[in-house]
């Protein structure tokens, strides 16, 4: 797995690409609590890269989001193929904050703003 | 197309290895691979490698004390139009219940059930456990070629047909006409895989189900009947499926295959046929009577996976209803010692006249002490349409009846509708855990002769399922006495 991140207006886009399950979630769980050590309470994760998503995947995300409670908050865009799929039946679409798009999850934070 | 799939029915594959995660990428691609030859790609694959992971990792964390590690197993099996990936460990006993309510499983048992076309679990006593993900093997249906075709109504388009039609047994190659009568006869609305002509030819080839076909003298398949076997080597089989093309109804085509597949079977050494017949209207019993089968018992709450949601007059099939099971003897079977409990005894002698078989009737109020021996079960759940489930004893131990009833009491919290067990009554231990039962409301259901290697006694029960006898039409007087004890049963039930 790969993860390319950018900064928009305080917040950190993160491009997630290849498969999110057991044996990457590590370095997913590295990369999100180097964020938290600076101060990062903003992060949109773009999964519209991932071929594939674990229950361990889901896991980790979830844990991500339960952090960053009470501050401005995890969200989730490019929900797609089987990564969609695995978030519909699992439910996670409605416990997290989901967008279509990126651009779709920074609107909503400006407006959240 | 159905990929030309380069091995044999059974066990085609089996590795262990050990329950660290580093196991699990060489394993997801190995599974992978072999899913690949069974034309898997893409998504599917994705899938694969899905629920290798959620089931690896749900045994690796469940099956072991923290810290400690063990070996687990993965066999891949090859049965007619699945791949089975067996999961197999010697770990901490568990049973399902144990499994979801496991903190943090849930999810992974979430993604298998939704990843998987069937999913069982499987307790094997002081041979571990077993975990049974299956995938469907991809299969082409006739839904696009048929696309635009019209179901015909009988009255709106019969046909006088100049000669009488072909009776004949179909061969593998003509499975697409069985694939389009099914189309003709209900549209897409029958139960069973009888679109899917790759799988029908699967089956003909395993030797699971053969079908007589009515032929027209244009050469058009226009009827048809199948016998569905549980394995190769069985000695009786199920008559079902029965097709017929709405512009050919009324001409008795139902009952001259069903003689011909008779005498069909008569002449291949089978020892008998069994049946299923409706009790919404006296028509199919007393087809069956007519032909020479007797009734054998009832299933009080089914849904036949052989039956097509039809309507014909007011007749609904593929709801829950009360069906009578019938027996066709066919050749003379081995003389046996039944064992019964006490509270069949009567019941069961009496079905065993009707039908003329040759058996010694034993009655069991007690049975050898095993103890120490654990009991071995399976439990099957079909979803959707079906809502039942069969449990399938491997090994009677001293805890069979306590273990059936808990896992009884699961089924009924999943909301399972019908709970079925076939009890082997070559043995003495089946025969004293059937009197068990009846105190826990398992009820009568039928016996089926010579279906695995010996007579099966089915008992039936009902999870808030409504039975009426009231509503249940029934022809002869064997069947009467079956429905008033059965009834009775119902009523009693604790």
């Amino acid at each position: 797995m790969e993860i390319a991140e950018r900064f928009v207006s305080g917040t950190i886009v993160a491009l997630l690409k290849g498969k999110m399950e057991a044996d990457t979630v590590p370095m997913f769980e590295r990369w999100f609590d180097t964020h938290m050590e600076s101060s990062i309470d903003r992060v949109v994760l773009d999964l519209s890269g991932l071929s594939y998503i674990s229950s361990a995947g889901l896991r980790a995300i979830l844990a991500a989001a339960k952090q960053l409670k009470g501050q401005r908050g995890l969200a989730i865009c490019g929900l797609y193929g089987m990564v969609g799929q695995v978030f519909q039946v699992s439910g996670f679409v409605s416990i997290l904050e989901t967008y279509p798009t990126v651009e779709g999850a920074l609107q909503a934070e400006s407006l959240i703003d | 197309m159905l990929a030309k799939i380069p091995f044999g029915y059974g066990i085609i594959a089996r590795t262990t290895v050990s329950s660290l995660p580093q196991s699990l990428r060489p394993l997801q691609l190995w599974v992978a691979e072999f899913a690949r030859c069974f034309g898997m790609t893409g998504d599917e694959l994705t899938r694969v490698e899905l629920v290798v992971e959620e089931a690896f990792m749900s045994v690796a964390q469940s099956a072991f004390e923290p810290g400690e590690t063990g070996e687990i197993s993965f066999v891949l099996e090859y049965r007619p139009g699945h791949l089975v990936i067996a999961v197999e460990d010697h770990g901490l006993p568990l049973d399902l219940k144990q499994l979801e309510e496991h903190e943090g499983l849930a999810l992974n048992l979430l993604l298998l059930r939704n990843f998987l076309d069937g999913f069982s679990f499987i307790n094997r006593g002081t041979d571990g456990k077993r975990l049974e993900l299956v995938k469907n093997i991809a299969s082409t249906s006739i839904a696009a070629a048929m696309e635009g075709h019209q179901t015909l109504d009988g009255e709106q388009a019969a046909v006088i047909l100049a000669e009488q039609p072909q009776l004949r047994m179909l061969v593998p190659a003509e499975t697409l006409a069985l694939a389009q009568l099914a189309y003709r006869s209900y549209g897409y609305t029958y139960v069973n895989d009888f679109y899917y002509p790759e799988k029908i030819r699967e089956r003909m080839e395993a030797g699971l189900m053969e079908s007589c076909v009515a032929v027209s003298n244009s050469g058009q398949v226009i009827a048809g009947l199948t016998l569905f076997y549980d394995s190769a080597d069985a000695m009786v089989a199920e008559c079902a499926a029965a097709m017929v093309d709405p512009r050919y109804r009324g001409l008795s085509l139902f009952k001259e295959m069903k003689q011909f597949l008779f005498e069909h079977a008569r002449s291949k050494g089978l020892y008998g046929i069994f049946s299923e017949a409706v009790t919404i209207h006296p028509f199919t019993q007393q087809g069956n009577l007519t032909l020479g089968a007797h009734e054998t018992g009832m299933l009080l709450s089914y849904v036949s996976e052989n039956v097509a949601f039809k309507k014909i007059g007011n007749e609904l099939m593929g709801q829950r209803q009360a069906l009578v099971i019938f027996y066709y003897r066919l050749n003379p079977e081995p003389q046996r010692t039944v064992y019964v409990p006490p509270v069949y005894a009567g019941l069961i002698s009496r079905i065993y006249a009707e039908n003329a078989l040759n058996r010694q009737v034993v009655e069991v109020c007690e049975a050898p002490d095993h103890a120490g021996v654990e009991t071995r079960l399976a439990i099957r759940i079909r979803r959707d349409t079906f809502n039942d489930a069969s449990i399938e004893l491997q090994r009677i131990g001293d805890d069979a009846c306590s273990m059936i009833m808990h896992h009884t009491r699961e089924l009924c919290e999943k909301k399972v509708e019908a709970i079925y067990l076939n009890l082997a009554m070559a043995s003495r231990e089946a025969a004293l855990l059937a009197s068990q039962l009846a105190e826990h409301g398992f009820l009568f259901s039928c016996v089926i002769p010579e279906l695995e290697d010996g007579d099966i006694l089915k008992l039936q029960y009902l999870n808030n399922v409504q039975f009426d006898p009231a509503k249940v039409t029934v022809v002869s007087a064997t069947a009467k006495g079956l429905l008033d004890f059965i009834a009775r049963q119902y009523r009693e039930r604790p």
